[in-house]
């Protein structure tokens, strides 16, 4: 799977080290593009990455004197706008759970391990199979039940997905569900959501679309 | 009678005209997938994803009969999933009346059945009974409830005894044998055990057939000597293949006597489990090329061993996995497996 059509990639990330790291691992197969700051927008970025490259990787734990919001909000823009866009994250779990409030319209993320343009060429490629609605096994939406086990107010709620793994409980921030189903969380209480059911790990599952009854 | 019944061929290609049963690979579970005459029958849906995945790969988009034998989470939690995607349509569900395990699971199944029943768009009925033989007989296929019978679906299971002994809710696992003109094919045990099971030979003296889904998983059963309750099962059903959906690692299925006392007493019996038991190797590096095209839930980790089954529901009878290639895996995979390592042998 190869992404098609790639020359020109943008890199964005707020420590210029990184940023001529990425220019470096990209010489000779792509022509890297290195944005330096400070944006006050994400549109203000997207724009200008859109309009000037094929394919962005952007770094999640941007420093608020470069971009005010983080990474995983700018992949979900270029995302919605069909431009391949890859996060990458060297936080792992510590940022887990600010990741998958994008989770959805970020279909690979890269750690530090993953780094070379092998792996970039495919994540583009699989976010253009996205787009034109074609997804792998472990990222396709299924709209499925989901049912509170527990509630940790004011920021967490436990829930299971028994159409994922009947045994395994998974934590969601509560502002990642809807404002006004919130005051009604507790436990046992069950609703619809679309959610990558064909993952193996519980770090990869996002939650989109949801349906409360009522 | 035994000569009666068809003989077992194998085939390579799990594609057939003719009814076709598939025992789904979805790990520690059960589930089969009935095809006959463009029509689908679901016989319990194992756990989580894996039956979604199964219908989805082979472009299934409506069931007609949904049948789950017992509550067990392991047989219906893959249900849950393929109600609630706005991309597969039920006609009936019908449900064993075994309550007594009334897990969470099985409370987020019922609500979710219950907003499709309400809805109008599933035809749900909580019982079946051997008075439902020959209710939802399709196509050519025709499809028998051996057990429970009225008496065994009535018996409150968390406080009576029956014959002495302790009535569980596995004693009235739905059992269910597929047969074709007549001719009995395949026997789909559930989770019946000893005392289920003698209570199903009250009403079928014969329930032979070449094929079992052997109850439980091959698991213990709770009867006092399982080796017994394999001979039992092997002296009335009379199968030429016992097939385990297992899940590797999990519950140390099947069990070593078991399958031992099966192989004495059937000689040439195949044996062919869905995922690799650790009680035939630990580890292994085989090439799965022996499987199907069909969806398995162990195939990505290397977990399979026949994989998902096709059975084509013909005269004869059609396996794939083929069967010698299917041993060629055993062989270099797991040369002490139970199905392959020498035994002594009766009479």
């Amino acid at each position: 799977m190869v992404a098609s059509g790639i020359r020109r990639v943008s890199i964005i990330d707020d420590d210029p080290n990184e940023r001529s790291f990425l220019v470096d691992e990209f010489e000779g197969r792509f022509t890297p593009v290195t944005w330096a700051g400070p944006y006050e927008t994400i549109a203000e970025l997207v724009d200008q990455v859109v309009a000037t490259s094929d394919a962005v990787t952007c770094d999640h734990h941007l420093v608020k004197n470069y971009a005010r919001e983080r990474g995983a909000a700018f992949v979900a823009d270029f995302y919605s706008r069909k431009f391949p866009a890859v996060l990458r994250t060297k936080y792992g779990k510590a940022e887990l759970h600010e990741i998958r409030r994008y989770r959805n319209r970020i279909p690979v993320l890269l750690t530090p391990d993953d780094i070379d343009p092998e792996s970039f060429e495919k994540a583009w490629a699989i976010c253009e199979q996205e787009f034109s609605g074609r997804f792998l096994p472990s990222r396709e939406p299924w709209r499925t039940l989901i049912r509170v086990e527990n509630v940790e107010r004011p920021n967490f709620v436990d829930v299971v997905i028994p159409a994922w793994n009947h045994r395994e409980v998974v934590r969601l921030l509560i502002d990642l569900l809807p404002n006004d189903a919130r005051p009604r969380l507790a436990e046992g209480l069950r609703f619809h959501a679309k959610v990558n059911l064909g993952t193996e790990s519980q770090d990869d599952l996002y939650f989109a679309d949801f349906e409360f009854a009522g | 009678m035994i000569s009666t019944l068809p003989t077992l061929n194998s085939r390579d290609d799990s594609v057939s005209n003719a009814p076709s049963l598939f025992v789904l690979d979805v790990g520690h579970g059960s589930c089969a997938v009935l095809r006959d005459s463009g029509y689908v029958v679901v016989f319990d849906s194992g756990p989580a994803f894996p039956l979604l995945r199964f219908l989805q790969e082979e472009g299934i988009s409506k069931i007609d009969l949904v049948v789950i034998s017992h509550s067990d989470e392991d047989h219906i939690a893959g249900l849950i999933g393929v109600i609630a995607c706005d991309k597969i349509s039920i006609s009936k569900v019908r449900l064993n009346s075994d309550f007594v395990k009334d897990s969470k699971v099985w409370i987020d199944l019922m609500w979710e059945l219950n907003q499709k029943h309400r809805a109008g768009d599933i035809d749900l009925g909580i019982s079946l009974t051997t008075a439902d033989s020959g209710q939802f007989n399709f196509g050519e296929i025709e499809i028998e409830f051996l057990a429970p019978d009225q008496f065994a679906a009535s018996t409150n299971v968390a406080s009576n005894k029956h014959r002495s002994r302790r009535f569980k809710s596995n004693s009235r696992s739905v059992v269910v044998r597929l047969s074709r003109g007549g001719q009995p094919m395949v026997f789909l045990a559930g989770d019946i055990d000893e005392i289920g099971f003698n209570a199903l030979l009250n009403n079928c003296p014969n329930p032979h057939a070449p094929i079992l889904v052997y109850p439980h998983h091959g698991g213990s059963s709770g009867a006092n000597d399982e080796s017994a309750f394999a001979e039992q099962l092997c002296n009335t059903i009379k199968p030429t293949t016992v097939l385990f959906s297992i899940g590797r690692g999990k519950h140390e299925t099947p069990r070593p006597e078991i399958v031992e006392t099966m192989r004495k007493l059937v000689p040439n019996l195949r044996v062919a489990c869905t995922q690799l038991s650790k009680n035939c190797c630990a580890d292994h590096a085989s090439p799965l090329l022996h499987l199907t095209a069909l969806f398995a839930a162990g195939r990505e980790q290397k977990r399979c061993c026949a994989g998902t089954i096709a059975i084509t529901l013909s005269s004869p009878l059609t396996i794939s996995p083929e069967e010698d290639l299917h041993k060629e895996f055993i062989h270099e995979a797991a040369p002490e497996g139970l199905c392959i390592r020498q035994i002594g042998t009766e009479n």
